[in-house]
Parts: C-alpha cells; sequence; structure tokens
C-alpha cells in the first residue's frame, strides 16, 4: 500500500518541481521559446533563412543594435527611459565624420571627440533628469531634438562619405577571407558590447546599484544609494553606446547622414523588452537584451526571406511583435501567481 | 433642561468581531444620541478603527446588531452607509489636491445633466453650501493650495453635502496647528447647531474633553464605559484607557524585565549624537536632544508629531531646515543619505516598502547598504551569501534561505531583513522606526533582543514608536514629541506609560 502510493507520489513530485523551476525563470525562458519557435517556422516556410551565411547575416544586421541596446538596457533597469539615444547616434556619426573629412583630424581623434561628445549628451540628460528634476521622458526629448538639430546643422542634409578607417574596419570589414567562413567585424563589436555591459551588471557593485534603483528607488535612496548618481551613470552609458553605435553603422554603411536613424530608438527598446527585461526597472538583464535581439533580428530577416509586399513585412512584425509581448507579460504573471502560492 | 429624544439614532448591541483567531471588538454595546458630539478613545489596538469599519459599512461580518434610526439593520458597503447618511473623514484626506474646492465638494456627484457638468451651478452650490455652515472659503481655488485645517473643513462638508447626518472624524487634529484646531471646533459646534451628529476619534485626550458631550472608552476590544465629558478629568481618561491596575502591570513589567534595577545601572559612553535646535517647517519646531553610545533613547509619540521627519532629516533622506546635527562631535552635513551611511548612521523606516526591494534575493537586500565595503573588488555570490547566512542566523529569519525573493517572507521576517541589512556593518547609531510593527510576540521579543544586544556593543540608538511598551520595556529614557515638539524628557521613576501618553 506504502509503496503503491509513494510512486504515484513522485512523477507528480518531480513534475510539480519542473513547473515551479519553469515558473521562477519563466521571465527567460519565454522569450527563448519564442526565438525557437520563429526559427523553426523560418526554417520552415523559406528555403532560404536556415542556412549558415544567413544566420551569420542576422548576427550582423543586429550587432549595431546590439550596442545601443546594451546601453538602453541600463537605463531601463533603474528604472528610467532615454528617447535621444537614435538621435545621438547619428549625430555623433556625423560628428566623426566631418571631424575627419573637413577639418582633418586623424580617424581615431574624430571617434574619440563624437564618443565625448555623445557622451556629453548624456550627463545632460543626467542633470536635467536628477539635478532638476525632470522626468527623464521629457528631459531625453529635449534632448533628442538638440541631438538632431545638431546632426542635420552639421552636415546641412548632405551625406559624408569620408569615414575614419577604423569605423569602416569595424563597421564593414570581415575577419578571414573565404567565404562562409569570414566573420563580419561588427559582430565581435556587438558582442563586445555584450559582454561588457553583462559584466558590469552582474559583478560590479554599481551594477547591483542599478538593478536597486530601479526595483525601489526610495528603498535604495534610504540604504544609502547616491541614486541620483546612478541614473545620472546610466544615462551617461545609454547616450556613449548609442554614439559608438552611430559611429560604428556608419562604418557598415559607408556613409553618414543627419537623419535616418530613428527607427534604432524604438527597435533597440524593442528588443530589450522582447528579451523579457521590465519596462518598470529593477528585472532583467543583458542576458534577456541578447535573446531580444535575436528575436528581433530572426523576425525581421525572417520576413525578408517570405519574399513579402515590402510594406506588408512592415505590420507584419508590428502584429508579432505585439502577440510576443503579450506571451512574455503572460509568462510573468504565471510567475507571479506561482510565487504566491 | 429638556434632555434630547431618549431614542438613540445609531446603536451597536453586543457586537464582536474577529480577525481569523484575534478578538477585535468583543459584546460592545455603543449608543449614540442625536445631535451629540461623542468621543471615542482607547489606546492601539483597542478597537477603535475596527468599530469605525463596521459603523461606515467597511465590515458587515460580525456578529451583534447594528441599529440605524431604531432599526436594525447591516451595511452592504461603504457607498450603501453613504447612503443612509453616514459620512466617515480619515486621517489622511481623500481629497484632490489638483482640483478647486468646488470640484472636490461635487466630486461624486457633479451637478449637470446627461454626462456635461454645469460648472457654473457647481461653483454657485459650492459657495452656498459652504455659506450655510458658516465657512468663507474661495470655491476657486485649488484644494492643495489650502491648508491642512481648510481641506480637512471642505473634506467635511463634502461629506455632509453627500447627505451625511452622523459624521465619524478619525484623528481630526493631529496634522493641525492649535488655531486651526479651534476653527475645527467651531466648525463642529456650528455642526451641532444645525442638528448633526459626530464621533469623534482621537487620541488628544484634551480635545476629547473640550468638544464631546459624552465619551466611550475601549479597551482590548472590550467597552470599558461611557461617561459625560463634563467633569471628567484627563487622568481618569488615561486610567480608563490602560487600566486602573496600571499601576501593578507596570511594577510586574520591571520585576520581569529588570528594566528598572538596570535602568539606574547601566553607564553610558560619551555622547554619541547631538542635535541642536533643529527644525523643519511644517513638521517639527527647536529640537534639541543627546545620545551616548550604549543608550537606548526612546521617542514617544503619537502619529503627525513630527518624529518621522525628525528621523529622516537625521538619516539625510530630507532637509532640515536650520539647526545642527553632530556624530562623535563632528559636525555633519547630512546632504544625502550615502553621507549618513557613511558616517555610521543606520536607519530602520516604519514602511517596509520604503526599506526592501521585494523582488529581489533576500541576500541582495542584506548586503545593500554596504556592499561597498562589505566586499572588495566584484561581486560574488559565495562572499554575499556568507555575510547573508550569517545576518539570518544573527537576527533569525525564517525560513533560513538567503536565495528566496524577500517578498516571500512574513511581515515580521521581512522586519528582520531590515534590521540585518543595517548590521553587517556595526552602526555608529542606529535610528528605529517603528521597529516592531506587525510582529507577532515572540517575533517582537527576539527583535527587541538583538536591539538590546546592540545596545551592550555600544551602539547609541534611538527608538521611535507609538507602543509605549516597547519603549517602557527597553528604553533607558524617552521623550516624548507632540505637534513637532518635544513636550517633554521622560527617565527613572517617571517613565511610565501613563506620562509617555499624557504628553503626547
Amino acid at each position: 500500500m506504502m509503496s503503491e502510493t509513494a510512486s504515484v507520489d513522485r512523477p507528480t513530485a518531480r513534475s510539480n518541481a519542473l513547473i515551479t523551476w519553469a515558473r521562477r525563470r519563466a521571465r527567460n525562458l519565454a522569450p527563448f521559446t519564442t526565438l525557437v519557435i520563429l526559427i523553426i517556422f523560418f526554417s520552415l516556410t523559406t528555403d532560404s533563412f536556415l542556412n549558415f551565411v544567413n544566420l551569420r547575416n542576422i548576427l550582423a544586421q543586429v550587432s549595431t543594435l546590439a550596442v545601443v541596446s546594451t546601453g538602453i538596457t541600463f537605463v531601463l533597469l533603474c528604472g528610467e527611459i532615454d528617447l535621444s539615444i537614435a538621435a545621438v547616434a547619428t549625430m555623433t556619426g556625423v560628428i566623426a565624420a566631418v571631424l575627419f573629412g573637413q577639418v582633418g583630424l586623424p580617424g581615431g581623434v574624430g571617434v574619440l571627440i563624437g564618443a565625448l561628445a555623445a557622451t556629453g549628451l548624456g550627463l545632460l540628460n543626467g542633470w536635467g533628469t536628477t539635478r532638476i528634476g525632470l522626468p527623464s521622458f521629457m528631459a531625453t526629448l529635449a534632448t533628442q531634438q538638440i541631438a538632431s538639430g545638431l546632426g542635420q546643422y552639421i552636415t546641412k542634409g548632405a551625406i559624408v562619405y569620408t569615414l575614419a578607417p577604423v569605423l569602416g574596419y569595424l563597421g564593414g570589414e570581415y575577419i578571414g577571407t573565404t567565404d562562409p567562413f569570414r566573420l563580419p567585424v561588427v559582430i565581435l563589436c556587438g558582442a563586445t558590447a555584450l559582454i561588457i555591459g553583462h559584466f558590469v551588471l552582474t559583478y560590479t557593485k554599481f551594477g547591483r546599484y542599478v538593478y536597486m534603483t530601479g526595483s525601489n528607488r526610495e528603498a535604495a535612496r534610504l540604504s544609502g544609494i547616491n541614486t541620483k548618481r546612478i541614473v545620472g551613470a546610466c544615462l551617461a552609458i545609454s547616450a556613449f553606446s548609442a554614439g559608438i553605435a552611430g559611429m560604428l553603422n556608419t562604418g557598415r554603411l559607408g556613409s553618414a547622414q543627419g537623419y535616418g536613424l530613428d527607427d534604432m530608438l524604438l527597435d533597440s527598446i524593442s528588443a530589450v523588452v522582447l528579451g523579457g527585461t521590465s519596462l518598470f526597472g529593477g528585472e532583467g538583464g543583458i542576458q534577456n537584451t541578447m535573446i531580444g535581439l535575436l528575436i528581433f533580428g530572426v523576425l525581421s530577416n525572417g520576413l525578408n526571406q517570405l519574399q513579402l509586399d515590402i510594406f506588408v513585412r512592415l505590420w507584419v512584425r508590428g502584429i508579432i511583435l505585439l502577440i510576443a509581448l503579450i506571451i512574455n507579460i503572460y509568462a510573468l504573471k504565471l510567475r507571479d501567481t506561482g510565487a504566491a502560492e | 433642561m429638556s434632555e434630547q429624544a431618549v431614542a438613540p439614532i445609531f446603536e451597536l448591541r453586543a457586537v464582536s468581531k474577529r480577525y481569523g483567531g484575534a478578538v477585535a471588538l468583543e459584546n460592545v454595546d455603543f449608543d449614540l444620541r442625536s445631535g451629540e458630539i461623542h468621543g471615542l478613545i482607547g489606546e492601539n489596538g483597542a478597537g477603535k478603527s475596527t468599530m469605525m469599519k463596521l459603523l461606515s459599512g467597511v465590515y458587515n461580518d460580525y456578529s451583534g446588531e447594528l441599529l440605524l434610526d431604531g432599526e436594525p439593520t447591516r451595511f452592504a458597503s461603504p457607498a450603501d452607509a453613504q447612503a443612509r447618511g453616514i459620512g466617515m473623514v480619515y486621517q489622511e484626506l481623500s481629497t484632490f489636491p489638483h482640483l478647486t474646492v468646488a470640484e472636490n465638494l461635487f466630486s461624486r456627484k457633479p451637478p449637470g445633466r446627461s454626462g456635461f457638468i454645469d460648472w457654473g451651478r457647481m461653483v454657485r452650490e459650492a459657495r452656498a453650501h459652504l455659506r450655510e455652515l458658516e465657512m468663507s472659503i474661495d470655491v476657486t481655488r485649488r484644494m492643495g493650495d489650502l491648508s491642512v485645517g481648510t481641506q480637512q473643513i471642505v473634506e467635511i462638508a463634502r461629506v455632509i453635502f453627500s447627505g451625511a447626518r452622523i459624521i465619524m472624524l478619525d484623528e481630526p487634529t493631529s496634522a493641525l496647528s492649535p488655531p486651526e484646531t479651534h476653527r475645527l471646533f467651531e466648525f463642529i459646534a456650528t455642526l451641532k447647531s444645525q442638528g448633526k451628529t459626530i464621533i469623534y476619534v482621537s487620541h488628544f485626550l484634551e480635545d476629547v474633553l473640550e468638544v464631546s458631550d459624552r465619551i466611550t472608552v475601549l479597551k482590548d476590544g472590550l467597552k470599558v464605559t461611557t461617561l459625560d465629558a463634563k467633569g471628567a478629568t484627563k487622568h481618569q481618561l488615561v486610567e480608563l484607557m490602560i487600566g486602573s491596575d496600571a499601576k501593578i502591570l507596570q511594577q510586574m513589567y520591571e520585576e520581569e524585565t529588570g528594566a528598572a534595577a538596570t535602568r539606574k545601572q547601566r553607564s553610558f559612553g560619551d555622547i554619541a549624537l547631538e542635535v541642536e535646535r533643529l527644525s523643519k517647517p511644517g513638521a517639527f519646531n527647536d529640537i534639541s536632544f543627546t545620545l551616548r553610545q550604549g543608550e537606548i533613547l526612546g521617542l514617544f509619540g503619537f502619529m503627525g508629531a513630527g518624529q518621522i521627519q525628525l528621523a529622516r532629516c537625521l538619516f539625510g533622506a530630507e532637509r532640515p531646515g536650520s539647526g545642527a546635527i553632530s556624530l562623535n562631535g563632528r559636525p555633519l552635513h547630512l546632504k544625502n543619505t550615502t553621507i549618513a551611511r557613511s558616517a555610521g548612521i543606520a536607519y530602520v523606516p516604519e514602511n517596509r516598502r520604503d526599506s526592501l526591494m521585494l523582488g529581489q534575493e533576500i541576500y541582495k537586500n542584506i548586503t545593500l547598504a554596504h556592499l561597498g565595503t562589505l566586499l572588495r573588488g566584484l561581486l560574488n555570490q559565495r562572499g554575499e551569501l556568507a555575510v547573508a547566512r550569517a545576518q539570518i542566523a544573527n537576527v533569525g529569519v525564517r525560513p533560513p534561505r538567503p536565495e528566496l525573493p524577500v517578498g516571500s517572507l512574513s511581515g515580521g521576517n521581512q522586519q528582520k531583513v531590515v534590521l540585518a541589512k543595517w548590521l553587517t556593518r556595526q552602526p555608529k547609531v542606529l535610528i528605529l522606526n517603528e521597529p516592531t510593527r506587525g510582529m507577532d510576540v515572540g517575533a517582537k521579543d527576539e527583535v527587541m533582543t538583538i536591539v538590546q544586544g546592540l545596545r551592550e556593543k555600544g551602539v547609541a540608538i534611538l527608538l521611535i514608536t507609538t507602543e509605549p511598551e516597547t519603549i517602557l520595556s527597553v528604553a533607558d529614557r524617552a521623550l516624548v514629541m507632540s505637534k513637532g515638539g518635544i513636550s517633554t524628557e521622560l527617565s527613572g521613576k517617571e517613565l511610565t506609560k501613563e506620562n509617555l501618553m499624557k504628553h503626547a
């Protein structure tokens, strides 16, 4: 009698443990599952999706997005938002190109000054948010106008083709010579950004403070954390990474222009949120951003491979984004009710 | 003099209410006469708020009878009670600070037809109503721009316009200055002359005596008595509230804990914290005291006396208007909490929500305050878990699993985690704000034992609480704060519950 009940209980106990394990990791599992589903879907519905070169292309396509998404992950984690990243990226690309081409500075110096200019705008965002008390939404909206205006002012609408060689290399070149085993350098750039971001967020005290500031701002403050400094630093980081991404992008495209990266803002936030990082702060991280970037990249690329009409692609992508987000939210609700039991 | 109508307009007969196993009210009889002002007093936990919730329709699961105008009835909901003439004005006003006075007065039912608001009528009627109540307030002003006292009067007026003839006021004067209190009393007298009936719940016994016709005293869920306010004294009320054998209980306390004896014998170290003439307009005024190493200084006061803002100023979470704070002789300029923490001040807020990241793991919450100095270099989980486990054992968190999210713990254990956070490095000054709120007796005991242990180690402790027993069981001396100022300092034989409550 005893052994009967024991053998009936054990499978249910094991499956219960599995459910609890899955529930706790819902924030990471749901996006990963979405990614797998999408990959399978596109592999089955097209011939051109599942091959090495295409997959490599996907990685290259999201690499500059990876850099800026790393920065925006910091900002979202601490509970704020940065609407200026696309404009800062554009402006920085233009500054670096003009400094090299028209002013005649060495390429590396142009890049450095560009990065400094971007970080400067990030500090301006930080000042407006923490010292003046503007909501980050407002402060970064204003900076976005400034950056966008500066970018267009510098180029006066023209397209600049003079790029620092280092950017051309990082953005456009390959390591290795023979297809398909050539590795676009830009993938390494994206990966580096993600790795550094993850390291800082997971292994440094600053990273811990970022999570805590986003999780409960007042409690962090009452624990002795200088939350103003943390928020300011995160906004500076996102502007800096936006600047780097902007410059990398010019290397990839071979030119710099004063507008045109506008998609980058929503694309990067989509990628981060698709990956499971909370828009309200305190939860998520670079590992989520990475999955989100892959989902985004697979989705865009897959829809291209399906050879849908270009305008159809855009709104279909929006719908699939919405579905993926809904799945994510449900997964989190399941996790929360599981924790409450 | 002719008496009022004999039948009470509002009555409770043999009412009892339990929460789970705990008794909130036991067999309480209560009657309210038409046109009277009836004071309701009792200690924390005596049952006042339960009774008010019952009378206002928040609870309808109780045993016994409730009678309105002589008819037995049971309110289905607060809305039902309101519709039948019961109005409730809470201590924290439920006003809309961004809207005007007129909009607030008509917030529940704006005048107008088919979804459109008749603004002209709203302003006119608001003005007329306030004039009837002999109050001249500009109805076009933003509610948030008015003083707390005026907002409160508007809130009471709103309740009356909604048809209330029985109005319950919960701690109406805790945030009012003396002139505002006076104005409120005049307003209450006007209401009484217009035939309204008022239940006045308050800790401030002089106010209750001044304004009430009769007073009901609750203690431990029981009704002690109802007496005429005329001829009653504050001393009499205190004795009724805490029991006529309070002195005996006091002696028992002291014998059990040996507090009285050790209180005399304990020696304290140097002055750790010195506060000189600290003021913050609107919160507290001219606060001065010293706190020595190895001393527990109790700070007693009712809610709204300014203790919380004072504590926050001592931790750099708020800035005082004027005055000086020094630590171990050196003046402190507490521009932010980081400076306070580095100086060795620790602060346990009264609200757990302000102190814990509920979604994060216990160990992350514990290491948070001193993360910079606890671990050198990079974070490593093993080091953090070791620190966390040591603290969990120190304060007795159950279950002792540092990887669990802190939100999964019970309230009492969460509070222990908050304390543990500050003990990862021994503080010089520990400010405790209601450290045992919401804890059962066993957990309270554990926490107070830890606090006493810290005293032995020379930590200077400021213990802020609204529970006199907590102060009596561990404090070496106590300050009583009332309406933003220190009303007295009590030590030795004078440190009694009666004296604490008398001066608050």
